[in-house]
């Protein structure tokens, strides 16, 4: 550092930088770090839900960090998020056994769906989802089909591998299973490229419809394919009240409403279910059930 | 004041600039002959103290300046002037390269452009004083390169090649100003590959292959 | 928010992060620049090595390392820098360090072999030898800082992954664009691209012309 001019750059970049973070840390006292499943986020209905959360709270940043499920968990676990939403019951089950999340509020669901080419080679429309998968492993070792999967360890990918097991075949290296590693969206178009089948969520198969003219919903409903999104508290949060309080909120009859009329006019479908009581019953059986798989 | 003793300079490349030289310069008037690549170049930047002989030693009035510490080191650097063969510029104009060094001798702003105009007027070029010192002729930058020599008043300079790319009129003005400069008293040392320096020198030394091959003085002096 | 309103946001956010990523990477890359312009040691040597290997290091990859130390559970946790645009700055910051010092190298080295003999000459010192060459190869430094801005503006990995995309906070134009195309939004995900390429393009047409003066 033996240029003077240097050095006052130095120093001056340095009380910028100082000042600006002290500056920053002052004017936002909180923060409720939000690690969330991106099929959640990229529909928007966070944003909308957050908004309404700092209606009510004016001081709090709501900051959601939108990754694959198993990434959320895995952040949490690194103590970086006060709270995830996330939409993998045997994953979150690990993490609550160590420790990590805890407080759970299911506060909406909807389904996966598989979908295929129009045509559906493999004979699956209308059967059960694992008879279905049955069929799509036979229709592919015969070289007829391909299944695209998303192979990232997201809440959607964990579900099709739960399914794989229930089913007690493991299609994996097998040449007409292709692992895209990305998001929902890109792993549908993939799909529809190469017309082939892959299990999807509703809200994003619903956005993206028009968009996938080869493509239709060929199974749907049932126990298996309900998708189930669950809110947790951090333990290592610094924040637990203010955490709290998001969680509550998620399953107040405000967000409920918001959830129910959510996507409705721009996608012609509901997106997501609320949850009250009589379902929530039956939809804690069902995350159960799914835990175990 | 100068002296070399067994100087040897190799390159990085493995060509050798000096093979063996001895020399005593005591002031006055030196021309350093020789073809193209015989060493005048490496020579004269070994005297500057700019260039550290690879073996042999070189004294600045009975002192090591390579032994020295860098501030005294600079301070021998200053009192002497290497003008180079192709003269570089810096940015800016003409007048800026020619009070540059008297800047870096910490002379004040207004007393160095006041020196620096004097040694262009000098040298009959103030008109240049605020040209793009880039875009001067091969001509001009050797006569700026001169005046900007000549504006720190040094005990030494050492000119490589100062009378070329000059036309006839400017050499005469550089010829005559070496005169001048040496009856004020500043050592000079000259290389040149054609002869017209020599005529106005007091002592002449020839170059060839990195060797002094002749040594000649003018007054009472001969060839060995 | 009105879309318009939050691209403008987007860009300005993206550019100022950037910006100051650049701005404090210079402040050590030019000086490191200049020290091994001076140097001719086996160590110097061996610095510019390294930072010349490290020119290419994958975004993705530094960014899981700043992760892991910025993390609550990392040794820098408890500065919460994690999920700030700070967090963004100091890592494209170190990002473009490599960058920035070895092209400011390269152009201060052929300034150096152009007019070092001039200064040691007509008596510069150490100091005044830097002050010369900083002075000489401003044009060259320059060059150097934008092409670290324009490398900084186009990456993805540092800004997702210690950035984490957040709307309002740490969303920059290469975090947006993957955030649409992954929500099938193309056409959003386009324009983004297109003011990212135009103001890639525009700064590469800045550095080229000083590069020619």
């Amino acid at each position: 550092m033996r240029n003077p001019t240097l050095t006052v750059l130095f120093v001056i970049a340095v009380t910028i930088l100082v000042g600006g973070y002290l500056i920053y840390q002052w004017c936002m006292p909180k923060r409720l770090v939000v690690s969330t499943t991106t099929s959640l986020y990229a529909t928007g209905l966070l944003d909308a839900i957050a908004d309404g959360f700092k209606a009510h709270n004016p001081n709090v940043e709501v900051v959601f960090v939108a990754v694959g499920s198993g990434e959320a968990l895995r952040r949490a676990a690194q103590g970086d998020a006060d709270l995830v939403l996330v939409h993998a019951p045997s994953l979150e089950l690990t993490y609550i056994q160590k420790g990590v999340i805890s407080k759970s509020r299911i506060f909406a669901y909807n389904y996966f769906l598989i979908v295929g080419p129009k045509d559906d080679p493999a004979r699956i429309e209308g059967l059960d989802p694992v008879e279905a998968f049955k069929a799509i492993f036979k229709a592919g070792e015969e070289g007829e089909i391909e299944f695209i999967s998303r192979g990232d360890n997201s809440g959607t990918h964990v579900r099709e591998l739960a399914l794989w097991r229930r089913a007690h075949l493991d299609p994996k290296g097998e040449p007409w299973y292709i692992e895209t590693g990305s998001g929902m969206a890109e792993t549908l178009r993939v799909a529809n490229e190469k017309r082939a089948y892959t299990l999807t969520d509703v809200g994003t198969y619903l956005k993206l419809k028009e968009t996938l003219g080869e493509l239709k919903p060929l199974v749907k409903g049932g126990r298996l394919l309900l998708n189930i999104y669950s809110g947790y508290l951090v333990v290592s949060s610094k924040e637990p009240e203010l955490a709290m309080r998001f969680l509550e909120y998620l399953v107040s009859d405000e967000v409920q409403a918001l959830i129910k009329n959510f996507g409705v006019e721009e996608y012609g479908g509901q997106l997501f279910y609320p949850v009250n009581s009589t379902s929530l019953a039956e939809l804690k059986k069902a995350w159960a059930e799914l835990a175990e798989v | 004041m100068i002296g070399l003793k067994d100087v040897w300079v190799r390159y990085p490349d493995g060509v050798y600039g000096l093979r063996g030289v001895d020399l005593k310069f005591e002031g006055g008037f030196l021309a350093v002959l020789g073809p193209n690549g015989s060493g005048k170049t490496t020579m004269l930047k070994v005297m500057a103290c700019i260039l550290k002989p690879t073996r042999g030693s070189v004294f600045i009035r009975g002192v090591d300046p390579w032994a020295l510490p860098e501030d005294k080191l600079l301070g021998l650097r200053r009192r002497h002037i290497y003008v180079q063969e192709k003269p570089k510029m810096l940015k800016g104009d003409v007048l800026y390269n020619v009070a540059y060094p008297l800047r870096l001798r910490g002379v004040s702003r207004d007393e160095s452009h006041r020196r620096a105009l004097e040694a262009l007027e000098e040298l009959r070029i103030s008109r240049l004083a605020e040209f793009d010192a880039k875009r001067l002729s091969a001509g001009q930058a050797r006569l700026v390169s001169i005046a900007r020599a000549i504006a720190v008043n040094p005990e030494v300079i050492l000119f490589d090649e100062p009378t070329a790319y000059l036309d006839r009129d400017n050499r005469r003005l550089v010829l005559e100003l070496l005169k001048r400069l040496k009856d004020r008293g500043v050592g000079l040392v000259v290389a040149s590959h054609v002869g017209e320096v020599a005529e106005i020198a007091d002592e002449a030394i020839t170059l060839e292959q990195g060797k002094i091959t002749g040594r000649s003085r003018r007054k009472g002096g001969s060839e060995n | 928010m009105e879309p318009t309103y939050e691209l403008l946001t987007i860009v300005l956010r993206s550019v100022s992060v950037s910006g100051l990523a650049v701005l404090l990477s210079s402040t050590w890359s030019i000086p490191l620049a200049l020290r091994l312009t001076l140097t001719s040691s086996k160590l110097g040597k061996m610095v510019e090595d390294l930072i010349n290997a490290l020119t290419s290091i994958p975004t993705v990859v530094l960014g899981l390392l700043l992760y892991m130390l910025l993390s609550r559970s990392g040794p820098l946790g408890f500065l919460g820098l994690l999920y700030t645009p700070y967090a963004i700055v100091v890592g494209q910051a170190i990002l473009v360090t490599p960058l920035i010092t070895s092209i400011a190298l390269t152009g201060l080295l052929k300034v150096k072999d152009e007019v070092w003999e001039l200064l040691i000459s007509l008596g510069a010192g150490r100091r005044q030898v830097s002050q010369a060459l900083v002075r000489e190869g401003l044009h060259q430094i320059l060059s150097s800082i934008l092409l670290g801005f324009n490398r900084a503006l186009g990456e993805l990995g540092v800004a997702l992954t210690v950035g984490g995309n957040v709307r309002g906070l740490t969303r920059v134009m290469t975090t947006a664009i993957a955030l649409e195309v992954s929500r099938g939004e193309y056409e959003l995900a386009v324009s983004l691209g297109l003011i990212l390429l135009t103001v890639s393009l525009a700064l590469t047409l800045v550095v080229r012309r000083l590069g020619v003066r």
